[in-house]
């Protein structure tokens, strides 16, 4: 552990000594245990509303338990995303939340008029991202083929 | 053909028994025997290692013969003489093995066409070189070629029917807002549904793309290794430890960092795409460094 914050306040190399037991190396098993990576497009936003919850509980003097803070905040995270409620948004304002892809009229395009089937590597089956795609494919004249394959998709996987 | 197959099976069976080398045998002896005094007369346990001269294979004595291609015009008169001459040698191979498989684009075919003449006269002349006499060095010549960019175009795209694409990322890149969203939406969930402080929705708590920073550690690194390794002749861009170790040292010597040999061996494997802002930063160590 090379670095520590609790809230927004940094924490005290001795301190972190003194939690690891006198050296800031873990084991995998330990690191496993003790730590979770925040290595997802979303941890962002996660790793932020940790750090502020837990600062708010410190300001107003709150008592808490940061394992039990931690697992809550991830938690509402999840949530947010299963609902579905923030697919729905994002997928309704796309000119806000999605940053224009240059070359990607011209890629399908070629890929296309080579006679090849496009298709979604991932994330098949969730509905709202097959809006995104439609959205995407609205802009970049391509419906006929993605839309296809979308639906295609979705035949095959509901017959399994 | 099942000839053949016997053929090789006999050789291999050969190569199998030739290489038998080194035997260590564990006996009991009695103690009185042995050189090793016991005081309890126990039997003592001695090592007896008996040692053979050993034998050493190389790659060329697996000898194998490419007369079986169609259109192969060096080896048609040359290898059906040795054919003949040599009993225990030559096993024709199948030709499917010694051909190279054609792709749907003619320029393409000319350069494997190529290739295979290049493979069958390599496969020759390494008949006449011995193994022991050669010496190779591990390091890079320095009259290769600096500037050619070799790209891995055997993918024959034209026979590829479908492509998938990956969504988040690929096709798609996302604003900052997205993240603002989430944890707008985040918060409020937390308030109400796990009653958390209502005070906190007033407070102002608002996202901030500054606190964190996704795989900065890992991208310093990439970025200072892609840029230095840029300076470098086309052998050093490689991945390949020993040129590794001499980026780093360059790296140590230049900037005054010491990156760990650890480090190294996952930073080839980063999976971050260098973005923009990173780009900015290359050029800004580029410019230092000049």
């Amino acid at each position: 552990v090379a670095v520590a914050w609790e809230g927004r306040d940094k924490v005290e190399t001795s301190r972190i000594y003194k939690e690891y037991r006198g050296k800031r190396a873990l084991n995998p098993s330990e690191r496993k245990k003790r730590l979770k990576p925040l290595n997802d497009l979303f941890s962002m936003a996660e790793c932020c509303l940790i750090a502020d919850t837990i600062q708010f509980f410190k300001d107003n003097k709150i008592d808490y338990c940061p394992a039990n803070t931690v697992s809550d905040v991830l938690s509402a995270i999840r949530d947010t995303h299963i609902s579905g409620d923030f697919h729905r948004i994002v997928a309704n304002n796309p000119e806000l939340y999605f940053d224009p892809t240059p070359h990607l009229e011209t890629v399908l395009t070629n890929l296309k008029d080579a006679g090849k089937h496009l298709i979604f590597a991932r994330y098949v089956l969730d509905i709202n991202n097959s809006q995104l795609f439609l959205f995407l494919t609205d802009q970049t004249n391509l419906i006929t083929v993605v839309s296809f394959t979308v639906t295609h998709h979705f035949g095959t996987s509901m017959q399994e | 053909m099942e000839m053949n197959m016997a053929l090789l099976f006999s050789q291999l069976l050969l190569l199998v028994f030739t290489s038998t080398t080194t035997t260590t045998t564990t006996a009991f002896v009695p103690a009185s025997l042995s050189p090793i005094k016991n005081k309890n007369n126990y039997y003592a346990k001695t090592k007896i290692t008996t040692t053979k001269t050993r034998t050493i294979l190389h790659a060329a004595d697996l000898d194998v013969d490419i007369t079986n291609i169609a259109n192969s015009s060096d080896t048609s008169n040359n290898g059906g003489v040795t054919n003949n001459n040599n009993n225990n040698n030559p096993v024709p191979l199948p030709t499917d093995m010694l051909e190279l498989p054609r792709h749907s684009k003619q320029g393409v075919n000319g350069v494997l066409v190529e290739t295979e003449e290049l493979l069958r006269t390599m496969h020759k002349h390494s008949r006449h070189v011995d193994q022991k006499d050669v010496k190779r060095s591990m390091t890079p010549t320095s009259n290769s070629h600096y500037d050619k960019i070799f790209a891995n175009t055997y993918v024959d795209l034209g026979k590829v029917d479908t492509v998938g694409f990956d969504y988040d990322y690929t096709l798609v890149h996302y604003t900052e807002e997205l993240l603002e969203l989430l944890y707008d939406m985040a918060l409020t969930r937390l308030v109400n549904d796990r009653h958390y402080p209502p005070e906190m929705l007033q407070s102002g708590l608002k996202y901030d793309p500054f606190f964190s920073i996704r795989g900065a550690y890992q991208m310093k690194m990439i970025v200072i290794y892609a840029t230095f390794s840029l300076f470098l002749p086309h052998p050093h861009r490689d991945c390949h430890y020993h040129h590794r170790a001499q980026v780093l040292l360059l790296i140590k010597r230049l900037v005054g960092l010491h990156i760990y040999h650890t480090h190294t061996k996952w930073l080839s494997h980063g999976r971050d795409v260098i973005k923009l802002k990173h780009r900015e930063y290359i050029k800004n160590i580029e410019a230092n460094v000049r």
